[in-house]
């Protein structure tokens, strides 16, 4: 024992003494020194005599909330990082956890690896993990600016996430700036010394996906002449960034889920047992809840990734977003083609203002690019925009905000006495019943249609009983 | 593997979850936690008693959730399947509750005594 270096003091915070047990039991053999709480107001008076270098949290506990714990570690000074324990049925607790500032979760049953390999990436206390805070100018990721109440929403969302592990789910529509969204994520976070790997998931030809995921060994298939590491292999220590998620096959979809819950997986015509510590940032431009609807995802992945959603809003929503974005892109592309353009006509910032750009941000890039590597001048006039630029277009979202409002008039709610209120489970229930009875009994259709997940329905489906 | 095949049932005990067991802890280590679980079954015994006896339903799922997830790391899987079907899904009349909670107890009974016999024969 005298010859094992002390990794650090981990807490254990779990109500079944056997399973407590065990864990520490694993982390020590590991090399670090644990001690065992069995209810949550113990670990508080364990916290506030010596704050740990990590703290593992079931997020059930026979007293207090697991979430009040977390919650308690993080108003201490120096709080150490919590690794949230949570089982199949408390899983929308630990996504929570997360959003309160919880490094990881780890789903019952984990393996011992599983475990170490968490606390190991935990051990990082959280004041000298330098997360820078978002600049809103940064010349590497010069299309993440935006001062729109919308865009500051995200940029909140994204300091939150970046000092933690969990996964990131980003959704919007196409050039609205996934990918550069990841990676600021990723240079924000302390993994920003690692790599950080992006995957387009539509680009790979599904008899591919799983070489290009996890690698493979010579001879494997036909064409496979040597070894070869996958991005989840080449990404350890930092970021994988998976776009257009919802392309994946389902078979590859349950291979990632299993990579997700242990942490291992194997090269394809290996058996060797390999392990990574990535952090997951996955993108997609489609209703992922539709697609779990509808087959194509599956549920059980969707929950395992949509940790922490960010949905970046379209360029059309983002207001005076849209005029910052064309003058920064504007003195980027015109010092890149040595021309000197340095505005915008009045007249062309009211057709960029109320033109609804269905290609977002890489529209508006592309735009521009093309109006200045073709013309000359100081100001980029209107007779200078590619003919091909929708000049007659109006916003989208105007007129059919228009028609909704219009649609929202004509419905009159008459005005009703104190006898007609009926209670709100009374209406919930009717609308949900309705939605399945048009959904043919389908209820992650219904779900989707309804705006909330599939396990929300069943849970108030069960309530009713 | 410290416990002999002859004395695991294995309709109650996944031997490779004790194997793996002792891969991450050692045989010593081993003997100590299967002694805790069994010490851990029999309290989950009598809080299981006394809940049936006074029809608490909410004891009941409290001692299900303790006993669904360390049954299972235990290897304990029948039982780790029973308990987690009453917890995730309980029937909805009491009574039903109740007679779900007495044939887990009944299986309990029987994992706390295929443990003991193994905790018995484990050659430290």
């Amino acid at each position: 024992m005298s010859d094992i270096i002390d990794k650090g003091l981990v807490y254990i915070v779990e109500d079944s003494i056997a399973s407590g047990a065990l864990y520490a039991s694993q982390l020590e053999q590991a090399g670090f020194q644990c001690k065992h709480f069995t209810d949550g107001y113990s670990a508080l008076v364990g916290i506030k005599e010596k704050m740990p270098a990590v703290i593992v949290q079931d997020v059930c506990l026979p007293d207090i909330s697991g979430l009040e714990v977390l919650q308690f570690v993080n108003k201490q000074k120096n709080p150490a990082n919590v690794v949230m324990i949570t089982s199949n049925s408390s899983i929308d607790i630990a996504v929570e956890a997360m959003r309160l500032g919880g490094f990881d979760f780890l789903e019952k049953p984990f393996t011992s690896q599983r475990l170490i390999s968490s606390v190991e990436s935990a051990l990082t206390p959280k004041e000298q993990v330098k997360v820078q805070p978002l600049v809103k100018n940064r010349d590497k990721n010069q299309d993440f600016v935006g001062e729109s109440l919308a865009m500051k929403t995200v940029f909140r969302l994204l300091d939150s996430a970046a000092r933690s592990k969990a996964c990131v789910f980003i959704t919007g529509e196409s050039g609205t700036g996934k990918e550069v969204c990841a990676q600021t994520l990723h240079d924000t976070s302390p993994r920003n010394t690692g790599p950080f790997i992006a995957i387009n998931c539509a680009a790979i030809p599904a008899e591919l996906f799983e070489s290009e995921f996890f690698g493979h060994v010579k001879g494997a298939f036909s064409g496979a002449l040597s070894d070869r590491k996958g991005a989840v292999e080449v990404a350890n220590g930092g970021t994988l960034f998976l776009d257009e998620l919802c392309e994946m096959e389902l078979n590859l979809q349950a291979k990632l889920l299993r990579f997700l819950q242990t942490g291992i997986f194997s090269k394809v015509g290996s058996s060797e047992v390999l392990h990574s510590d990535v952090r997951l940032v996955c993108a997609t431009n489609r209703n992922p809840i539709i697609e779990v609807a509808e087959g194509r995802f599956r549920e059980d992945l969707y929950y395992r990734l949509n940790v922490i959603p960010v949905k970046l809003p379209p360029l059309r929503e983002r207001g005076g977003d849209i005029l910052l974005l064309a003058e920064y892109i504007l003195k980027q592309k015109s010092d890149s083609n040595a021309k000197h353009f340095t505005g915008f006509s009045d007249e062309v910032k009211a057709l960029f203002c109320n033109y609804d750009w269905p290609g977002n941000i890489r529209e508006l890039q592309n735009v521009i690019e093309n109006t200045v590597v073709i013309n000359d001048g100081d100001v980029i006039e209107k007779d200078m925009l590619p003919s091909s630029f929708g000049l007659g277009a109006v916003k989208h979202s105007i007129s059919a905000k228009s028609v909704h409002n219009t649609n929202e008039q004509s419905v009159q709610l008459s005005p009703m006495s104190v006898h007609d209120i009926e209670p709100l489970w009374q209406v919930e229930k009717r609308a949900i019943e309705n939605a399945i009875k048009s959904c043919e009994d389908n209820i992650p259709l219904a779900a989707a249609y309804l705006g909330v997940s599939a396990s929300t329905i069943y849970r108030k489906i069960k309530g009713w009983s | 593997m410290p416990i002999s095949e002859q004395f695991v049932d294995k309709s109650i005990t996944e031997l490779n979850v004790l194997t793996q067991l002792e891969k991450d802890v050692g045989t010593t280590v081993l003997a100590r936690l299967i002694k805790l679980f069994i010490d851990e079954l029999v309290t989950m015994a009598n809080q299981l008693d006394t809940a049936i006896s006074s029809e608490d339903t909410i004891k009941i799922k409290e001692v299900m959730h303790v006993l669904k997830n360390s049954a299972a790391l235990y290897g304990a899987s029948a039982l780790a399947a029973l308990a987690t079907q009453l917890h995730d899904s309980p029937p909805s009349t009491t009574q039903e509750n109740l007679h779900a909670a007495l044939v887990i107890k009944h299986n309990l009974d029987k994992t706390r005594d295929a443990y003991q016999i193994m905790s018995n024969s484990i050659a430290i």
